[in-house]
């Protein structure tokens, strides 16, 4: 009889990867849309230091995180000043390191879906009369929104299985730094084997499904 | 010619510039008429105010769109573009294309929904996606969104390039009657002369030489600007009506408004104006009358002028009537008939060479 286990973690890393990809989308969309239309000299840079967080390891940005967001560093100080918390080992500052190690996997599929948005379309939404901002929502969001699908479960599915990062800036608190795949770990540290199974096939069927329900969806809409 | 606006636009690109100055007529379609790439596209992308070219100004009904300092963007002006690739948007089926422009243009009611629909006959289409569509659909599609702007002037694109010539033909109609039920300003621009000869009245010319506005095709072809076009393009342009049909042969008989007569192939309905094309190429002459022949259109007329072609072609300019019409003959012929100005000769025209439409 395999017990049920504790949930607390599973739904921390919910709301942690919810939150997470609302806030990239929101910031990613005007970066993406100025990546995609921009000829400026800077743009490689920025495209690597999205890329980055695809090619480090966890701990080397963990690092640099913990640093940034201690009460020392620029960020975590502000923190403190603004609400006499500290960003580390806190909820908030798992967001904020999330949002950084997450950032490729919303910024890419949201630029590979503008750039494949026409600029003719454009155009001709403006010569219809749409203002620069309408024709943005009504044509460039829709025409793109295989890149919105993407980068949402992209961003999502990765902020959940977060584990290296979390361990650097959040450490292990219950509710509110102990995250699904930190979880685990402790379970496989104390070798529980069947609780480590439990919320490890639940994270894998997540991430089946949710991957999956995306290459379906997308390439439903190209073959229409 | 009244004047519904006024252009004089610098255009400057890294390859290139163009200075030109030009009347945009009220009535009649206004063909822009240039090789590709002699800058065509950044003239409409100049009016529709896409794109911006200081020094430059453009008057529309009185109303400056560019003067100085004053430029008004795209979205304000009251000028459609139907683009060259046409642009449907392609996640939304022909209703929602139509209406992306209705929502955003309700004010003006002088062009309606149903009579768009009804000339450019896509009411059946509403409900399909513009990848559902033929090329020629989508182009009437293309259009109709255009026209749901309530445009002051309708400037197309290359609105033929992507259709073969038969929908090419198909869609000269369309284009007419738009600009005759809607009452609208337009201008076309094409680097097909046959699209300009069929459909146009006045003409833009961008070559080599410069830029020559003339307004009426048939003078441009009769002018020196002519030198331009290849001697195979050459032909008379005239817009005729209906005053015969024979049922029995399938003929049709046209009257030009100074009154030369022509038999064309086909019957045509009595009331509708026809644009005939007749091609210098297609025209023949012989000094007598001639006896039994198998060909229906014989004018008595005076040679005008005998002009020599770069190859071995004359160009004659024989007047019929109050008309002119121009024949290509070989130099032999012409040295053979001893062609001279003020000769009465016959120009034979077979029916069928006779593009009519």
């Amino acid at each position: 009889m395999i017990e049920w286990p504790d949930l607390t973690a599973f739904f921390l890393s919910f709301k942690l990867a919810t939150l997470t990809t609302l806030i990239l989308l929101v910031i990613g969309t005007p970066l993406a849309w100025w990546l995609a239309r921009t000829n400026n000299r800077i743009k490689p840079l920025i495209e690597t230091l999205v890329a980055l967080p695809i090619v480090l390891p966890p701990t080397v940005m963990g690092f640099y995180l913990l640093i940034l967001l201690g009460p020392n560093g620029w960020l975590g100080g502000f923190w403190v000043s603004l609400t006499g918390q500290a960003l580390t080992f806190s909820f908030a500052g798992l967001v904020v390191a999330s949002v950084v190690y997450s950032l490729p996997f919303v910024i890419q599929p949201l630029q590979n879906g503008f750039e494949s948005v026409s600029p003719r379309l454009l155009e001709a939404a403006r010569t219809l009369g749409a203002k620069p901002l309408d024709a943005f929502f009504t044509i460039a969001v829709p025409v793109a929104k295989r890149g919105f699908l993407t980068a949402t479960v992209l961003g999502f599915a990765h902020t959940l299985g977060e584990f290296g990062v979390v361990l650097m800036v959040g450490g292990n608190i219950p509710g509110e730094t102990k995250v699904i795949a930190i979880e685990i770990y402790n379970q496989v540290e104390m070798l529980n084997y069947a609780q480590a199974h439990v919320l490890s096939a639940m994270l894998l069927i997540l991430a089946f499904v949710m991957i999956f329900a995306m290459y379906w969806i997308n390439n439903k809409g190209r073959s229409s | 010619m009244n004047i519904a606006g006024h252009c004089h636009f610098k255009i400057k690109r890294e390859d290139f510039e163009l200075e030109l100055a030009f009347d945009i007529p009220v009535a009649g379609i206004m063909a822009i008429y240039g090789e590709s790439g002699c800058g065509k596209t950044s003239i409409l992308r100049a009016m529709v105010g896409l794109d911006h070219h200081s020094g430059s100004c453009f008057t529309l009904n009185g109303v400056a769109l560019q003067k100085g300092g004053v430029f008004i963007p795209a979205e304000q002006r009251k000028v459609g573009l139907v683009f060259q690739d046409l642009s449907l948007f392609p996640h939304l089926n022909v209703r929602e294309n139509i209406q992306f422009a209705e929502k955003r243009n309700p004010s003006g009611n002088n062009i309606k929904r149903s009579d768009v629909l009804d000339v450019l006959a896509i009411g059946a289409l509403l409900d399909r996606m513009p990848q559902q569509l033929s090329g020629g659909e989508q182009q009437r599609v293309a259009i109709a969104r255009t026209l749901m702007r309530q445009p002051e002037l309708l400037l197309l694109d290359e609105p033929m390039s992507a259709l073969d010539d038969n929908n090419k033909q198909r869609l000269i109609p369309y284009l007419r009657q738009v600009h005759q039920t809607f009452d609208l300003p337009m201008m076309v621009v094409s680097h097909d002369l046959n699209v300009v000869t069929q459909l146009c009245d006045h003409i833009l010319m961008i070559n080599d030489r410069g830029y020559q506005f003339h307004d009426s095709i048939h003078q441009a072809m009769l002018s020196d600007d002519a030198e331009t076009f290849k001697s195979q393009q050459l032909q008379a342009v005239f817009n005729t009506q209906v005053i015969d049909r024979d049922e029995a042969f399938g003929l049709t008989t046209v009257e030009t408004p100074t009154g030369t007569t022509f038999y064309i192939n086909g019957l045509f309905p009595k009331t509708q104006a026809i644009r005939l094309n007749i091609h210098a190429k297609d025209v023949s002459m012989s000094l007598q009358a001639p006896q039994q022949s198998s060909i229906l259109n014989v004018l008595a007329a005076k040679v005008v002028e005998v002009k020599a072609t770069p190859g071995f072609e004359c160009l004659v300019v024989a007047q019929v009537g109050e008309d002119q019409i121009m024949g290509l003959i070989s130099k032999k012929s012409a040295i053979n008939l001893k062609l001279q100005v003020n000769q009465n000769i016959f120009i034979q025209i077979k029916t069928n060479a006779i593009v009519a439409g």
